[in-house]
């Protein structure tokens, strides 16, 4: 209908244009999300009276690292930094171990009562984490671990594990049972085929799992935050920075809290740009799965 | 004879071993997931502050619940960021999407920066907005400023609608790389062929989209709907640390609101506390099947199920 020459006319226009409004959008969403890092990041090596003046800059006048100093040795940030990566470890290391086992089992047998189990592994994530907060506070209490980092450890696990479970669950459940008889018929047991068969096969799967897992026992703010109330000294660095914000000491503290909060996201960023395959693929496997 | 005895045996064994390898994540689960709800269910009919001995008072609670206009007030709030979800996260996601999965120069760039809130503590970058947006300081109201404008400094968080964008900001910020991710995963899984045959046909590249793209992303809204559902009912980090409720409780959240019954250092009442979270996640359960027997059906469909 239309006349051919004209309509290509159109489309080669269209196409400039279209790919400079791609371009636009992309560039002012990028530097929306890089801003706050961006800022952050410089922000931490003003001096105290810079960054309290405000104005425009971005960049420090004069670098100074008198922040991280302060933060370091009045703020207790070299202990909330290492009950971060501690609490973070852990937790990686308790999930990877009880999470692998446990679905290791449901990819692997029936039993009666898999899939209601299954399905309240589900229906946990529709629980507002708010809602478990208290009684966990209290549960903590009656098994005396509460002021105890591993209070923190065990239940920031606890959390994390029903998602994972059914996430390493179904990749575990996708490998092919061929290998598993075959080592069967060597002689090897239950126990022994997930140890020598199944781990190494789901290598990539547990990669996930962990990062997931320490990504975020390092980011996570409620649950610490209610465990910790009565003891600060097994706060994480998400806890310490934003507890100064509520003390009161206000505007005195805010350079201690932009340095607390560089040290608080940064190593992760530094994490995700080394092995950001990693966090693209588990969210993929998990979304599709979840 | 001997062969059964064997083979019970060896079942034996096996049903030992699993119910070991079971019991770990089994344990996790009924101490610090199962456990837990039915205490709130139990909180929940008491008169309790955390130091004297509760006291059963039945529904009272829950009748408390429903007068509390605030509260209220705090789940309308709830279902606005939920809805913001919808109208600017999933709708700028899909775009984005869409955008990195051209062939456009350093979409791997775009596609890592965009990503990148994802691995960052939302509680801190809450911090990082508070300092953003504050009224004297901040570096928001001093770009404003240069650029000429506003005259004097806006109290982004000191006022209920402002402070409101600025969450709703936070939350577009921390979620729209993640979505977008999860998007592109499910665009890359559309065969090629159907956008060159659509190509061959004469078919416009925003008529592709619509009949090819959309939906074929069908089952992946369902999930992401679902996430921003999920999501959405329990934020409680970016609100806590931008505004903590206020001014007032006027921005306060259905988890915010019940943390603070919790926690509250002056006069917790944890009996209310556990009502207001046995209805919060009655909310949360209802608003999620609701969502999911609307759309089952009709995405059903689509897949082919």
């Amino acid at each position: 209908m239309k006349h051919g020459i004209k309509r290509d006319a159109v489309t080669v226009r269209k196409f400039t244009f279209g790919k400079f409004c791609s371009y636009a959008v992309l560039v002012l969403i990028t530097i929306f999300c890089a801003f706050p890092l961006v800022y952050a990041f410089f922000g931490s090596f003003k001096s105290s009276v810079e960054f309290l003046n405000g104005g425009a800059n971005m960049l420090p006048q004069t670098w100074d690292i008198s922040s991280y100093a302060k933060a370091w040795s009045q703020a207790n940030f070299g202990q909330y930094t290492w009950n971060s990566l501690f609490i973070s470890g852990m937790t990686t290391v308790l999930t990877l171990v009880i999470g692998s086992m446990a679905a290791y089992v449901l990819a692997r047998t029936t039993f009666r009562a898999k899939p209601v189990l299954i399905a309240a592994l589900g229906l946990v994530m529709f629980i507002p984490n708010v809602v478990l907060i208290f009684p966990i506070f209290n549960m903590c209490r009656k098994m005396h671990l509460l002021g105890s980092i591993w209070s923190i450890i065990i239940t920031q696990t606890a959390s994390g594990l029903p998602f994972l479970v059914i996430l390493m669950q179904s990749y575990m459940a996708g490998i092919s049972k061929e290998i598993d008889e075959a080592a069967e018929m060597d002689g090897c047991g239950f126990f022994k085929k997930f140890l020598l068969i199944m781990l190494p096969l789901s290598k990539p799967i547990l990669a996930t799992a962990a990062l997931f897992a320490f990504k975020n026992a390092w980011n996570s703010y409620l649950l610490p935050l209610a465990l910790s109330l009565s003891k600060p000294e097994i706060r994480p660095l998400t806890v310490g920075v934003i507890a100064l914000k509520d003390m009161g000491e206000g505007i005195s503290a805010w350079n201690i809290m932009i340095a607390g909060s560089v040290l608080a996201v940064f190593p992760m960023i530094l994490v995700y740009l080394f092995m950001n395959r990693y966090f693209i693929e588990g969210i993929t496997a998990g979304s599709v799965k979840g | 004879m001997s062969e059964t005895v064997k083979s019970r045996r060896k079942k034996w064994t096996l049903h030992l071993q699993m119910y070991l390898m079971l019991l770990p994540m089994l344990a996790m689960f009924f101490l610090f997931c199962a456990y837990p709800l039915l205490e709130s269910i139990y909180l929940s009919l008491m008169k309790y502050n955390g130091f004297t001995e509760p006291v059963f008072i039945g529904i009272e609670n829950y009748l408390r619940v429903f007068r509390d206009t605030s509260w209220w007030n705090s789940v309308w709030n709830t279902f606005q960021f939920t809805l913001m979800a919808y109208v600017i996260q999933i709708p700028l996601s899909l775009l984005l999407a869409v955008l990195v999965n051209s062939k456009i120069k350093g979409r791997n760039f775009f596609r890592t920066i965009i990503f990148l809130p994802n691995v960052t503590s939302t509680a801190i970058i809450g911090i990082i907005f508070f300092f953003m947006f504050s009224s004297y300081n901040g570096i928001v109201n001093g770009i404003l400023q240069n650029a000429g404008l506003i005259g004097r400094p806006i109290e982004w968080l000191g006022h209920v609608f402002s402070a409101k964008v600025v969450i709703i900001l936070l939350n577009t910020w921390s979620q729209a790389g993640y979505l977008m991710i999860l998007f592109l995963a499910a665009i890359q899984k559309i065969p090629t062929e159907l956008y060159e045959s659509a190509t061959l046909d004469g078919a416009s590249k925003w008529q592709q989209f619509k009949s090819i793209t959309l939906p074929m992303l069908g089952q992946m809204f369902q999930v992401i709907s679902m996430m921003c559902i999920l999501n959405g009912f329990q934020l409680f980090d970016s609100v806590k640390v931008l505004t903590g409720g206020g001014p007032g409780k006027q921005t306060s959240v259905m988890a915010l609101y019940i943390y603070e019954y919790f926690f509250n250092s002056t006069g917790a009442q944890q009996g209310y506390a556990s009502a207001l979270s046995v209805c919060a996640t009655f909310i949360t359960a209802t608003a999620g099947a609701i969502y999911f027997l609307a759309t089952s059906k009709k995405f059903g469909n689509v897949e082919g199920r």
